[in-house]
């Protein structure tokens, strides 16, 4: 799903899943979150290009795996995918709307985390 | 590249010799086409030939007895063709070395074995990533597994069969 | 059931400890990504969108009380309390984290079960008829062939990195229950003209990319010589199957490309080329595992029970249910029981861990502690009691397992989509949910009658589209989520493709495009008259004008 330099959208971040998890998570500025709010956003191609590399970084360092940008608009609410892919992918099955992202947070607050 | 058996990592006693070579190879492993040259100028059971993991076994038969050794090239771990190449030439009577060139990993080492190869070429970044400790673990994990007929003599099958007769019940 | 002997439990046991090791190798870097997903493939463990994946194989789809109740301690302790039943007759869950799968193989194996070759380009794990050993037109049960294909396959040292996953399906019945047409390799148990009972054995079926109906290779190939014939065919796919295009790597295109004759010619010259004689010895081993099989314990029952008759005569909704649910069994006075897990506006396939327990329980009072999958996403109590069916019925009402839907409209197949699936470029169960809403009223549905309805969320056809009754197939159109919509599939022995009747049409109008095609039949059947018989009489233009909404009628 990589979008390739000429093609792509400005802005983007970066998603990934964690590797051990699987979890979805997000390239923020300390590190990897599975809270998009905190997504670093690239707003021109330099920055996304880091982005990517990082990516890669991460990849090869066993952290994550399946590392792209994904473009998306700016909200007041943070960032919202372009693409209802994406938008699936940072929010969870649609069916199961208790079992996104909220499912994890909620089981996070039980572990006491 | 290194070079894997049974035992662990071994000192490569073949090299690859290219068509104009000039140097003089003890045991020179030679692509396909210089393959009946080679021969022809040589000691027998001192020749191995590298082929691509298409060939055919009617290519390879008729030399059967004068190669000391047949090298078949894995382009990728996951194109498993050199594993039925293997196969059919053990089946069609390749008596000598069958040795596995490519990126294969530790843990295709038992398939390797089991289709009737008797070593691997490895590039040494694999090599490095995945010492030998890692091949000889990964080569045992199965102890006895289910297919008859492939080079261990052993399987699941057959115990059963010689449960069935009474003669051994390991 | 089959009960694993020491050698098979041993063997999963190894397979386990292989796969810990795997994965602690790929966490500290021994092994790529790239190097590793195969091998977690190989284990059913794929990475979909938003986590893990992993694909339990319940083999041939029979499964145990005592194993459901272990996968629903799984579900709880390890994923989010639910699993998904596939259309290959396994069971899916969504949440695992990759550092858990170890141990949720060991729970596995505690009980007989294991992910071995769900996935991957290997030899999957083989299905059957969700009636073997139960159904009354049936030759010779399947399940210990396939039992021996299972054996056969697991970790095959030659087959395990094909160009393209194989999947096998085995059938010992008249009619075919198990897709059979759509499988790379299939298998009918038949009768040769001495009375003899052995192997037809079809090659090159498939959904995806490029349907194609399996070809005969083999009309009869006697019991004994199995497992050699496989390995040939096996071995030709290999070495031919192409692997410069990976939708151009099933064996369905080898077949297409060189021709049947060709095919076998080659499977005929490679079995000439190894051992003709079995190494296994085929009739002891299957003999061996239909022992398992053979074990129920029946009783002596009158073939009509009184308790039944009166419950149906009383009571509307029980008849209704059982006129859906029931299957004959062979045993005098048994019944087979589906269970639809399409409860109306639900997620096909799914069942909640507390629905797991319950039903376990109802197995083992109800059903000798037996359950089969089928390839409709739904479960089958395979021995129940013509006696015992209202109250079974009953509890089942009581655990909302009761819908009584099994074959109609709203029995819809869906693959996972876009809600779960990396690969998906549109969703699918919510739009099997907007179907199953409109066409929810019983008595509509009964009206309606026999239907069947596939769903997948992108071109692979998981879901099976193109031989359902009605197909339909979502894509991406314009960055927006479009479905196209197929008549005329089907599924049994007459399997066909489906043929396209339009462009897409979006998500909302899906269900009326639906409507359209009923209303359509409803108004142009004869009495009795199925919907795929009527399409097939009246001819698929017909219906692309309804489906169009250029005709009145359908205004
Ligand atoms: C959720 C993750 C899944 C992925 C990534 C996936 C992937 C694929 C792919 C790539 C194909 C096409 C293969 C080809 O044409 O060579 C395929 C086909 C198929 N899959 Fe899946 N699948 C998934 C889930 C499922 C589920 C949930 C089911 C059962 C409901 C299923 C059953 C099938 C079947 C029956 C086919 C068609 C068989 C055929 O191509 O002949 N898959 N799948
Ligand atoms: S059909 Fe496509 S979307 Fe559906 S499960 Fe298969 S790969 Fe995923």
């Amino acid at each position: 799903m990589a979008v390739s330099t000429k093609r792509r959208l400005l802005p983007v971040i970066l998603i990934a899943n964690d590797l051990r998890s699987g979890d979805v998570v997000f390239y923020g500025d300390d590190g990897w979150t599975c809270d998009l709010g905190r997504a670093r956003v690239a707003q021109d191609h330099g920055a996304a290009d880091d982005l990517e590399a990082t990516g890669a970084r991460s990849m090869a360092r066993q952290n994550v795996v399946d590392a792209y940008l994904i473009e998306i608009e700016p909200t007041t609410d943070g960032p919202r995918p372009r693409h209802f892919r994406e938008r699936f992918k940072t929010t969870g099955p649609t069916i199961y709307p208790h079992l996104g992202r909220r499912f994890g947070a909620a089981q996070a607050a039980a572990a006491g985390e | 590249m290194k070079l894997l058996d049974r035992d662990g990592v071994r000192a490569d006693t073949f090299s690859r010799a290219t068509p104009g070579d000039r140097d003089l190879h003890d045991r020179p492993i030679v692509p396909l086409e210089s393959l009946e040259t080679q021969l022809s100028s040589r000691e027998k059971r001192h020749v191995g030939v590298e082929v691509s993991n298409v060939a055919s076994v009617e290519q390879l038969a008729p030399h059967f007895d004068d190669l000391a050794l047949i090298a078949i090239v894995f382009p990728a771990y996951s194109d498993g063709r050199g594993f039925t190449l293997a196969r059919r030439l053990r089946n069609a009577g390749f008596r000598g070395v069958l040795r596995a060139v490519g990126p294969l990993i530790a843990d295709q080492f038992a398939h390797a074995l089991a289709c009737g190869f008797d070593e691997i070429e490895a590039p040494d970044a694999i090599a490095e990533r995945q010492p030998y400790e890692q091949w000889r673990r990964a080569g045992a994990s199965i102890s006895l597994p289910y297919q008859q007929g492939y080079s261990r003599a052993n399987s699941i099958f057959e115990q059963r069969r010689l449960a069935r007769r009474g003669e051994c019940n390991a | 059931m089959y009960k694993y002997d020491r050698f098979d439990a041993h063997f999963v046991r190894e397979r386990v400890a292989q796969f810990r090791d795997q994965v602690e190798r790929r966490l500290e870097g021994s092994l790529t990504e790239d190097e590793f997903k195969p091998l977690r493939l190989q284990n059913g463990l794929y990475l979909q969108l938003h986590a893990y994946m992993l694909r339990i194989a319940v083999p041939y789809g029979v499964l145990s009380a005592v194993q459901l109740r272990q996968l629903a301690l799984i579900a709880d302790r390890y994923d989010r309390g639910y699993g998904h039943f596939t259309t290959r007759q396994n069971l899916q869950f969504n949440w695992p984290k990759l550092v858990d799968v170890p141990e949720i193989l060991d729970l596995l194996a505690d009980v007989d079960m294991h992910c071995i070759q769900t996935s991957g380009n290997c030899i999957r794990n083989v299905t059957a008829d969700q009636f073997a050993g139960v159904a009354g037109d049936e030759i010779e049960d399947p399940r210990p062939v396939a039992e021996l294909i299972r054996q056969w396959s697991s970790h095959h040292p030659e087959f395990s990195f094909l160009p393209r996953k194989f999947k096998v399906a085995v059938s010992g019945a008249a009619h075919d229950r198990a897709l059979l047409k759509a499988h790379d390799l299939a298998i009918r148990i038949v009768r040769n003209e001495a009375g003899e009972a052995g192997y037809e054995v079809l090659v090159g079926g498939g959904l995806g990319r490029t349907p194609m109906i399996g070809k005969v290779v083999r009309d009869f190939l006697p019991k004994g010589e199995l497992l050699p014939y496989l390995e040939a065919v096996m071995r030709v796919y290999n070495a031919e199957g192409r692997r410069d295009n990976k939708y151009k790597a099933r064996i369905k295109i080898l077949v297409h490309e060189i021709g049947v004759e060709a095919f076998q010619a080659r499977v005929e010259a490679e079995l000439r080329a190894i051992e003709p004689i079995s190494p296994v010895d085929e009739t002891a081993e299957l003999a061996r595992i239909a022992e398992a099989f053979d074990t129920i314990d029946y009783a002596r029952l009158a073939p009509r029970s009184e308790r039944f008759e009166a419950a149906r005569a009383r009571d509307a909704r029980f008849a209704a249910w059982a006129q859906t649910s029931i299957f004959t069994h062979r045993v005098d006075g048994y019944a087979a029981v589906t269970v639809s897990l399409k409860p109306v506006g639900g997620v096909p396939g799914d069942m909640t861990s507390e629905q797991m327990r319950l039903f376990a329980d109802l197995a083992e009072r109800f059903s000798l502690g037996e359950i089969r999958v089928t390839h409709a996403q739904n479960l089958v109590l395979p021995h129940v009691r013509l006696d015992d069916l209202h109250a079974l019925w009953l509890e089942l009402a009581d655990a909302e397992l009761a819908t009584d839907n099994v074959g109609l409209i709203t029995d819809i197949i869906a693959c996972p989509g876009l809600d779960y699936c990396a690969l998906a470029t549109a969703r699918s169960i919510p739009i099997a949910q907007a179907i199953s809403m409109r066409f929810g009223d019983a008595v509509r549905q009964a009206e309606i009658g026999p239907l069947q309805i596939k769903i997948s969320g992108c071109i692979n056809a998981c879901g099976h589209h193109h031989v359902g009754h009605i197909g339909i197939l979502g894509l991406e159109k314009r960055g927006q989520e479009s479905y196209q919509i197929t008549l005329g599939g089907d599924a049994t022995e007459n399997a066909a493709i489906g043929e396209l009747l339009g462009p897409g049409v979006t998500a909302q109008e899906v269900p009326d495009a639906i409507e359209r095609i009923v209303d359509h039949y409803l108004a142009r059947r004869l009495a009795d008259e199925p919907f795929i018989d009527a399409v097939r009489r009246l001819g698929v233009d017909e219906f692309r004008a309804a489906f169009l909404g250029t005709q009145d009628e359908a205004a």
